[in-house]
């Protein structure tokens, strides 16, 4: 892909002060370590990680909810983090987002059709009169009927409410969508209608979407590529295929057997990580899985893994990958 | 649906319908006391008759009916109670909402002077500021009003901090909305509650400290009738005219506790977390 | 059969009227054996839970029903019986391991705490078994980790040492709430082998309880599928799994995302939501949102029958049969 990328981010990172220790100590935790990441017009990135990864400190960097500590955000080219007040507010009407949690991402005392007008409002996109016109087109395109927009989110279920928050985050018609864990909160059920539901959206919109999720099946429907996070680092990326196929990183690959199967011939045999976390955030010497990894060797403590290209696309931050794929 | 859950509340309920009539015997006083408050006749001739149809809540040392004086005094107790309140409420809710809102620096340091206010002890507060000022209606409101405000804007900073948290406000920062829009949908309404029941237990603060400083003769000083000075008024005669302090006592009870249930039942009804404030 | 829950009611009292999380709900757990119970939101499953150890919280209340353990009906038993059941006969696992740990015991003494209480084992008896029973789940340095308090170790860690507790007075049932639904994925599937090696090393039978149907497909030997407060499907896991029957398992199987599908690829599903025990629709619960619904779904609640296999609360499946 030659053409401009539209969120572009080079060596995001993040440092939350650790409050106070034993005796006024004060440690950093490192959340996010250096992230780069492009993702193109039209493309869903999904991002992988568990509790702890920094994948969902990495979406609110990018939607600067957080302001990251260094790095840099371009949006369609042009330098986000730069920017302040009005000329920021402007510019994140090109940016959606959707949260995990549908009850406490809609204002419970605003009625839904408010709920989603209000950007239209506060950017003045539609002239006043048809506004209600533009809500209703909005509720429809996510499957809710527009007599709803007099209702309030407490009179309305998970799934409904979550199409009612993704319903206002295009409102403004944004180019980039941030999807923080959009179907984790959900029934399965209604999960499967939510993920149907942001494809048809992907397809027909067009929509380049940052997908956070924890659960790489999940994201392997959406995505078109996957970048794998472990403790503010990614450790692997790659087109969606390569990645479920073939993974290298040996974190990958515990997450993937990790994922439960219905087929009972995939009873399931799987890659083991250890359970030895030591001390959180981001080791400063040694690969950041190296506590927990498998097939860890003295290199792996000794020497930071860059993320290098194995395969077209796909990189992988690890000593021992290619020893793997030979 | 908090209106709802508020009516269940039959304590809460009992409570608002005392509080009415209360207020409006204060409000109809002119019309409801049979006699003057003030005036004293043929002092020896009424002097501490215990209650009667005549008087129903007896007469004092100067023969004045205490019904009347109760009257009277509910408008100066609740009065000042209820004033207090809101001054207390608008200055504290507001100073909060500054500083939970802005957060950071300014909070920080808008919070220390909140910290050192409360530090200091609020009843001896009073009674060094009714020390140095003459202690009028109004003088004694505003020192009322000083020791209550910063209970109340921690409280709301609080609120507002944690408001400031909620996903729906995250979003609508992400959507790029104004801040005057974001203080305004979703800040204030939010807040709405938590400060109605803060007033409602500043009410009875305010109200129980207007009586002590009273009962102390330092707040509403006699002739003129306040529930506080009435029973202090009473107090050298309690084994022979038990009437003199136990009227007004009982009012002072009343009051204080319906407000005390109704905050009880607001919180219950709009707001499950617990409100932690003490006066005095 | 190690419990017999038979004709099972648990009834809400609340504003909106009279909810039934648990509606007539009958099953067994074998010795020795994992009966896993699937079910979303609403669908009662919780409630089955609580109603064995008689823990339904109030307003609700066992309107209907035993539940017979060790041949004994545990709704009958006086109130030192239920506490020695509970804990002692059925150990129990909840979803989050930081709310049932006490924050201020170390983990070995809660574990040696029950074996104590229930097994009557000494002080020091008791603090040799939380040690080994730790080791046992697979934690390194045990005499270690039973020093600790539960906020020095993780998440997974936590979960184990909760495991432990549960199973510290050898109960003959395990009941496992959402084991696993708190922890990343990566532990959540150490915890189900977990699962797996309590049962074997124990000889414990085990009901678990989970919204997630593969991950209960991975661990159990039998598979109970509730909706809105009633059984609608129960059979081997292999036969819920290789061809589930009613239309709800069917859909919720289609829901599951499987890895390897490739992008792109629109999940199956179940349209409409979740109904609301308040507001149940006359007939099947689930007639609502079933796509092969037809009079008679809307008429009357389907009985659970036996459909060769499996039992199965269709009307459409008994009719295919």
């Amino acid at each position: 892909m030659n053409y401009q990328p539209i969120l572009s981010v080079r060596g995001l990172s993040k440092y939350f002060p650790t409050g106070r220790g034993w005796a006024g100590r004060t440690g950093q935790l490192e959340a996010l370590a250096g992230v780069d990441l492009d993702l193109h017009p039209g493309e869903v990135l999904g991002i992988v990680g568990e509790s702890g990864s920094g994948k969902t400190t990495l979406g609110r960097c990018v939607l600067r909810l957080i302001e990251p500590s260094s790095g840099e955000v371009e949006l369609e080219g042009s330098d986000f983090l730069a920017l302040r007040g009005r000329d920021l507010r402007r510019r994140r009407k090109r940016l959606g987002v959707v949260f995990q949690d549908p009850y406490s991402s809609l204002n419970p005392r605003m009625q839904i059709g408010r709920i989603v007008a209000e950007p239209l409002r506060a950017h003045g996109i539609v002239p006043g009169p048809e506004i209600s016109e533009r809500v209703s087109e909005l509720l429809e395109l996510v499957g809710i009927e527009p007599h709803f927009a007099t209702r309030y989110p407490h009179e309305m279920s998970g799934g409904q409410r979550q199409r009612v928050a993704i319903a206002r985050a295009l409102a403004t018609d944004p180019e980039l969508l941030v999807a923080d864990e959009p179907v984790s909160a959900l029934d399965v059920s209604v999960q499967a209608q939510i993920l149907n539901l942001l494809l048809d959206l992907k397809r027909e919109k067009r929509l380049a979407m940052l997908f956070i999720s924890h659960d790489l099946a999940v994201v392997e429907r959406i995505a078109d590529r996957i970048a794998v996070m472990y403790r503010g680092t990614i450790v692997e990326s790659a087109p969606t295929a390569s990645l479920i196929r073939r993974p290298l990183h040996p974190y990958t690959q515990a997450l993937l057997f990790a994922v439960p199967s219905v087929d009972p011939a995939l009873r399931r045999k799987r890659v083991r990580l250890r359970d030895d976390l030591g001390p959180p955030g981001h080791a400063v010497h040694s690969c950041p899985v190296a506590g927990r990894c498998p097939i860890v060797q003295d290199v792996c403590h000794t020497e930071v893994p860059q993320l290098e290209e194995e395969a077209p696309g796909h990189r992988v931050a690890c000593h021992l990958a290619r020893d793997q794929t030979g | 649906m908090a209106v709802g859950r508020f009516r269940e509340n039959r304590l809460a309920l009992w409570s608002i319908y005392a509080i009415a009539i209360l207020i409006l015997s204060a409000l109809l006083a002119p019309i409801l006391a049979p006699h003057d408050p003030v005036a004293i006749g043929d002092v020896m001739a009424t002097r501490f008759q215990p209650p009667s149809w005549a008087h129903p809540f007896g007469t004092d040392e100067f023969g004045r009916d205490l019904f009347s004086r109760a009257l009277y005094g509910a408008r100066i107790s609740l009065s000042v109670g209820i004033l207090a309140m809101l001054l207390a409420t608008s200055i504290g809710s507001l100073y909060g909402a500054v500083a939970g809102y802005f957060g950071g620096v300014v909070d920080g340091a808008m919070m220390r002077i909140v910290d050192v206010w409360i530090a200091f002890p609020a009843f001896y507060l009073m009674l060094l500021l009714v020390g140095v000022f003459e202690a009028s209606v109004p003088v004694l409101i505003l020192i009322l009003a000083l020791t209550a405000w910063p209970a109340t804007a921690r409280f709301i900073r609080g609120e507002i901090l944690s408001l400031r948290g909620r996903d729906y406000v995250e979003a609508a920062r992400a959507m790029g909305l104004p801040a005057y829009r974001i203080i305004l949908r979703h800040l204030i309404p939010g807040a709405l509650s938590p400060v109605l029941v803060t007033a409602a237990l500043t009410v009875v603060g305010m109200i129980g400290a207007e009586a002590g400083l009273s009962f102390l003769g330092l707040g509403i000083s006699p002739p003129t009738p306040s529930w506080g000075n009435m029973v202090a008024a009473g107090k050298d005669t309690l084994a022979s005219a038990w009437w003199i302090s136990f009227f007004p006592g009982a009012l002072l009870t009343i009051t204080l506790i319906s407000f005390s249930l109704v905050a009880d039942g607001l919180r219950d009804a709009l707001d499950p977390k617990a409100v932690d404030q003490k006066y005095v | 059969m190690l419990l017999s829950v038979r004709s099972l009611s648990t009834r809400f009292e609340a504003n909106e009227g009279e909810l039934w999380p648990v509606n007539g709900v009958s099953f067994g757990v074998a010795g020795g054996e994992t009966l896993g119970l699937v079910g979303e939101t609403g669908s009662g499953k919780s409630m089955v839970a609580l109603s064995i150890l008689d823990l339904v919280p109030s307003p609700g209340r066992i309107v209907a029903g035993e539940i017979e353990f060790e041949g004994q009906d545990i709704l009958l038993l006086s109130r030192a019986e239920k506490r020695r059941v509970r804990g002692g006969e059925i150990g129990m696992v909840f979803q989050d391991p930081a709310a049932s740990l006490n924050p201020v015991y170390r983990i070995g003494d809660q574990i040696a705490d029950v074996g104590r209480l229930h097994r009557g084992l000494g002080r020091a008896e008791a603090w040799r078994d939380a040690v080994h029973l730790l080791g046992d789940l697979g934690l390194q340095e045990p005499e270690k980790k039973a020093r600790a308090y539960p906020f020095e170790l993780s998440g997974g860690m936590r979960q184990r040492a909760q495991i432990a507790v549960a199973i510290a007075g050898r109960p003959k049932l395990l009941i496992a709430d959402e084991p696993t639904t708190a922890l990343d994925a990566t532990v959540q599937s150490e915890v189900c082998d977990l699962l797996k090696y309590i049962q074997g090393e124990f000889g414990m039978a085990i009901l678990l309880i989970s919204h997630d149907l593969a991950m209960v497909t991975d661990v159990a030997d039998r598979i109970m599928v509730m909706y809105a407060g009633r059984i609608v499907e129960i059979g081997h896991w292999t036969a819920i799994s290789r061809e589930p029957r009613h239309p709800y398992t069917k859909g919720l199987m289609a829901a599951i995302p499987h890895l390897g599908a490739g992008p792109d690829q629109p999940l199956g599903g179940i349209p409409g939501t979740v109904p609301d025990l308040a507001d149940l629709p006359a007939g099947c619960s689930f007639h609502a949102r079933c796509p092969e619904a037809d009079e008679d779904c809307r008429a009357a609640s389907p009985p659970l029958e036996d459909v060769g296999d499996r039992l199965c609360a269709c009307y459409r499946v008994e009719r295919a049969r």
